[in-house]
C-alpha cells in the first residue's frame, strides 16, 4: 500500500515536470525505465484503447486531438492511484477483454481491424451489455476528464479543450508540488 | 488539579472556531485537535481533478468507509459500506473543516423556527420538538457572525424577514451577475420579493483577508484570497495570534475517557505517525460535525456510560437533519440573446445571489397551513468535466462521436443553466439516525459510523410546492427545459442534529446551553445540538450558536 502510493505520487510529480516544458508537454507520460508492472495495459490493449477513443471522439475537425487529450495516457494514471476503487480498477480492465469478444463474436475479427460502421455497431452491442455500457461510460468519464481537466496532468494539453469550448479555468490551476495525490487527507 | 489546557475542542469548523476564538481572546488556553491537515490560502488550487473527482479533502472510503442504510425495491433497509457504492458522507477534514469548501449561502433561521412542533403540529411518526431557546436568545449571535465572519450582502424588507438588531449587513454585496437584474424583474412581475441572498464572503478586504477575486470556483473548493469566511480564515487564524490556541492536525480523536465523578478527564488520539497520544483538559467541546460527533460518542462507551457516553438517555445519534427540498434548472440559449448580453449571461465569475421567501409558510386550500421553506438561485458551478459527463450522459443511450463533440460546443458555448435550490425541514424521525457498524471497521480497527437515511413523507409537499414556484421564476425569466427534482434524498453537505439539546434529559441528549446532560464538563458545538433544522442552510446558525455555547463555557471557567 505505501510503496504504491509512493510510487503514485512519484510519477504524479514526474508529469507535473514534464507539463511545465511545452514541447514535451504532449509526449508519453510515463518513462520507459519505469517498472514494467506499472504499465497496466499491454501493447495490445493500448491499440485497442487508442481505436475505441478515436472513434468516441473522432477527428473530424472540430475540437483537439487525441494527441492532446492522452486518454490512454490517463488511464494509466488512474489505474495507478492506490485510492482506486478495487471495482473501478477491474471493471478498466477487464473491459478490452469483453470489447474483443463482441468483436469477434459478430465479425469474427479485431476491433481495431474493422471500419466505422463495424466499429459502431460492436460498440453499441457491448452498450447493450450491462457490464459493458459500465465499461464505456466509465472511459468515456476519464475521456472528459482528460478533455477538461488540468495540463498538469499531461492531458488536456496546451489547454486545448478549455480553448475549445471557450471555458475559462479558475485560478490558481494544479502545480509541481500541489495536485492530486501529492497533497490531501492522510498525506 | 493542574490540566494541559483549560478548553480541549474536537474538530476545528463551524462549530469549533467560534469557541476556540472566543476563549482564546478571554485568555484561556484552548488546544484544536483536528484530525486532517492544515491547509492556507496558498495551498487552494481550482483543479476540478484533485477537488471534485477524487477524495482530497476527505478520507479514502477504502481506508474510512461509512456504512449507509437506504431502502431496498422490498421497502427494507439495506446496510451497505460505501466503499462500494452509495454517497460519501464526508465534509472537507481539514484544520477549518468543511466551512473551507462552503459556498457560503447564508440565512439566519425565523423565528418560527425555533417552534416548528407547536406552530405545525407533529406529523405520525414526526419526531420533531420545539427548541429550548427563542430566536431572541440567537440573535445577538447572528449579528456577531455577520461581523466576525464576514458576511456581505443587503437587508430588504419583506414578510418573513428575522428582527435585527442592526440595519443591514457590515459588508456591502459582491458584484452581481447579469441574471439578478432579469431575477429582479420577473419576481417583481409575478408579485414575489427578488431577496439579496446573503453570502460568507468578503467583498471588500477586512482585518488580514483580501476580498473576493471572483474565480468562479467558490463551492467546493478552498478559498485562495481568504475571503470566504471559514472558521479557518475568520477566526482560528487570530485565535492562533492571542498566543492561547494550538491547533494539532493529524490528531484523530478516538475516546473520550471519564473519572470516577462521571466527568470527562482526557482524550485520546493518534497523532500524524499514528501513535496513540492523551490530553487532559478542565473542560471538552466536541465539534467533528453531526455524524462523527455522535460516532465519537457511541465509541466513548465505557462501564459508568455502556451505550455511549451522554447516552444512558438512548438518544445519541437519533433524531439525525439533513436538509429537505431538491433542485431546479432552467436553460438559456444564445440565439435567443444578442451577442454581447449572452456573453455576460455566459460569464461564472459573479455571483446572482438571489432567493425567494414569500412561502416561508404556505397557507393554501390544498395544502392547508404548512411550513414552507426558501429557494436560492445560483448558476451551476463552473466545473467544466461535471458539465460534459451531464452531456455524454443525457441521453438513454451513451452520447459519442461527433454528436458529442457537437453537443460539448452547444452546451458550454450556446447555452447557460441557472439553477435553485429548494430548502425546507427535514422532520426527524425514528428512520433517521447514526449508529455504530456491528461489521465495517476503519484502517484503525475502529467501528465506523452507519447511517440510516430515512425522509419523513411530510417533507415533500412543501418542497414540490416550492418547486413550482421556482420553474414559474424561471419561466418568467425566459427560461427554456425548465425542470426539478424534489425528493427525499438526504443531503451530505448539510448534515445536523443527532445530540440534540432540550429541557428534558429523557428526550435529548445536551442542555439549553449545549452541555450534555449526563457529564457536566462535555459540550457539543456543531450542528448536533438542532432539534430540527429550518428551512435555510444551517451554517450561520452553527457559528452563532457555538459563540452563544462558548460564552457559557467562558461562565463556567
Amino acid at each position: 500500500m505505501h510503496s504504491s502510493r509512493r510510487r503514485f505520487i512519484r510519477n504524479t510529480l514526474f508529469v507535473s515536470g514534464v507539463v511545465l516544458i511545452p514541447m514535451q508537454a504532449c509526449r508519453r507520460i510515463f518513462k520507459i525505465t519505469d517498472p514494467p508492472e506499472y504499465f497496466l495495459f499491454n501493447t495490445s490493449d493500448r491499440k485497442l484503447l487508442e481505436a475505441v477513443f478515436s472513434h468516441l471522439f473522432p477527428d473530424d475537425g472540430n475540437g483537439p486531438g487525441l494527441d492532446q487529450i492522452r486518454p490512454v495516457d490517463y488511464l494509466e494514471w488512474v489505474l495507478n492511484d492506490p485510492k482506486l476503487e478495487r471495482r473501478s480498477s477491474e471493471l478498466l480492465k477487464k473491459g478490452t477483454g469483453w470489447l474483443r469478444q463482441v468483436a469477434k463474436d459478430k465479425y469474427n475479427a479485431e476491433f481495431i481491424r474493422l471500419g466505422t460502421e463495424a466499429r459502431e455497431e460492436v460498440l453499441r452491442e457491448l452498450e447493450a451489455q450491462k457490464k459493458g455500457k459500465r465499461w464505456l461510460s466509465k472511459l468515456m468519464t476519464y475521456l472528459m476528464e482528460a478533455l477538461l481537466g488540468s495540463p498538469a496532468y499531461a492531458i488536456n494539453c496546451n489547454q486545448a479543450g478549455w480553448k475549445w469550448l471557450n471555458h475559462s479555468a479558475g485560478y490558481p490551476q494544479a502545480s509541481l508540488t500541489v495536485k492530486y495525490g501529492t497533497y490531501g487527507y492522510g498525506l | 488539579m493542574a490540566t494541559d489546557y483549560d478548553v480541549c475542542i474536537i474538530g476545528s469548523g463551524a462549530g469549533a472556531g467560534p469557541v476556540a476564538y472566543t476563549l482564546s481572546q478571554k485568555g484561556y488556553k484552548v488546544l484544536v485537535l483536528e484530525k486532517g491537515s492544515w491547509f492556507n490560502e496558498g495551498d487552494f488550487t481550482k483543479d476540478e481533478i484533485a477537488v471534485c473527482r477524487r477524495s482530497t479533502y476527505t478520507p479514502s472510503l477504502q481506508d474510512e468507509p461509512q456504512v449507509i442504510e437506504s431502502r431496498n425495491q422490498k421497502g427494507n433497509w439495506e446496510a451497505v459500506s460505501n466503499s462500494r457504492s452509495g454517497p460519501d458522507f464526508w465534509n472537507g477534514c481539514m484544520v477549518g473543516g468543511s466551512s473551507n469548501l462552503m459556498s457560503g449561502f447564508f440565512h439566519r433561521l425565523k423565528p418560527i423556527d425555533f417552534r416548528l412542533a407547536s406552530e405545525f403540529g407533529q406529523y405520525e411518526g414526526d419526531t420533531s420538538t420545539d427548541w429550548p431557546i427563542t430566536y431572541d436568545d440567537l440573535e445577538p449571535y447572528y449579528t456577531l457572525v455577520e461581523s466576525l465572519v464576514g458576511i456581505s450582502g443587503r437587508v430588504v424588507k419583506h414578510a418573513f424577514l428575522e428582527p435585527r438588531s442592526t440595519p443591514d449587513y457590515p459588508f456591502p454585496p459582491l458584484t452581481e451577475h447579469p441574471f439578478a437584474e432579469k431575477f429582479d424583474r420577473a419576481a417583481t412581475a409575478l408579485g414575489y420579493t427578488p431577496l439579496p441572498l446573503a453570502r460568507a464572503i468578503l467583498s471588500v478586504p477586512h482585518n488580514q483577508r483580501n476580498a473576493c477575486s471572483y474565480s468562479a470556483y467558490c463551492g467546493s473548493y478552498g478559498c485562495t484570497t481568504g475571503a470566504k469566511g471559514s472558521s479557518r480564515a475568520a477566526l482560528l487564524n487570530a485565535a492562533i495570534q492571542t498566543g492561547n490556541c494550538d491547533i494539532r492536525s493529524h490528531s484523530l480523536v478516538y475516546q473520550l475517557v471519564t473519572g470516577r465523578k462521571g466527568r470527562v478527564t482526557h482524550v485520546r488520539y493518534f497523532d500524524a505517525r499514528g501513535k496513540r497520544r492523551n490530553v487532559d483538559a478542565r473542560i471538552f467541546v466536541v465539534a467533528c460535525q453531526a455524524i462523527e460527533t455522535s460516532r465519537l460518542l457511541l465509541l466513548s462507551a465505557n462501564s459508568a456510560f455502556p451505550n455511549g457516553l451522554a447516552n444512558r438517555s438512548g438518544q445519541v445519534g437519533k433524531n439525525l437533519l439533513f436538509s429537505g427540498g431538491g433542485l431546479g434548472s432552467g436553460v438559456f440559449r444564445s440565439g435567443d440573446y444578442p451577442a454581447d448580453e449572452f456573453s455576460a449571461m455566459n460569464d461564472y465569475h459573479l455571483f446572482v445571489n438571489r432567493a425567494l421567501q414569500d412561502w416561508y409558510v404556505i397557507d393554501t386550500e390544498k395544502t392547508g397551513r404548512i411550513k414552507g421553506g426558501t429557494i436560492d438561485f445560483l448558476q451551476a458551478h463552473a466545473n467544466p468535466i461535471r458539465r460534459a459527463v451531464q452531456v455524454k450522459n443525457q441521453e438513454e443511450k451513451l452520447l459519442w462521436g461527433s454528436g458529442l463533440k457537437q453537443a460539448l460546443v452547444e452546451e458550454f458555448r450556446e447555452r447557460v443553466r441557472l439553477n435553485f435550490e429548494v430548502f425546507c425541514d427535514w422532520h426527524p424521525n425514528p428512520d433517521c439516525f447514526i449508529s455504530l457498524s456491528s461489521r465495517v471497521k476503519d484502517l484503525f480497527g475502529l467501528p465506523v459510523a452507519q447511517i440510516r437515511t430515512g425522509y419523513h413523507p411530510a417533507d415533500l409537499l412543501p418542497g414540490e410546492f416550492l418547486a413550482e414556484k421556482g420553474k414559474e421564476l424561471l419561466r418568467q425569466m425566459g427560461a427554456q427545459e425548465v425542470s426539478a427534482s424534489i425528493n427525499g434524498s438526504p443531503s451530505p453537505n448539510l448534515v445536523a442534529g443527532g445530540c440534540r439539546f432540550g429541557k428534558d434529559p429523557e428526550t435529548s441528549v445536551l442542555d439549553s446551553e449545549c452541555r450534555a446532560h449526563e457529564v457536566e464538563n462535555l459540550f457539543i458545538s456543531d450542528g448536533s445540538f438542532m432539534p430540527t433544522g429550518g428551512s435555510v442552510t444551517p451554517t450561520w446558525t452553527v457559528y452563532a450558536n457555538a459563540f452563544r455555547v462558548a460564552d457559557s463555557i467562558a461562565r463556567q471557567l
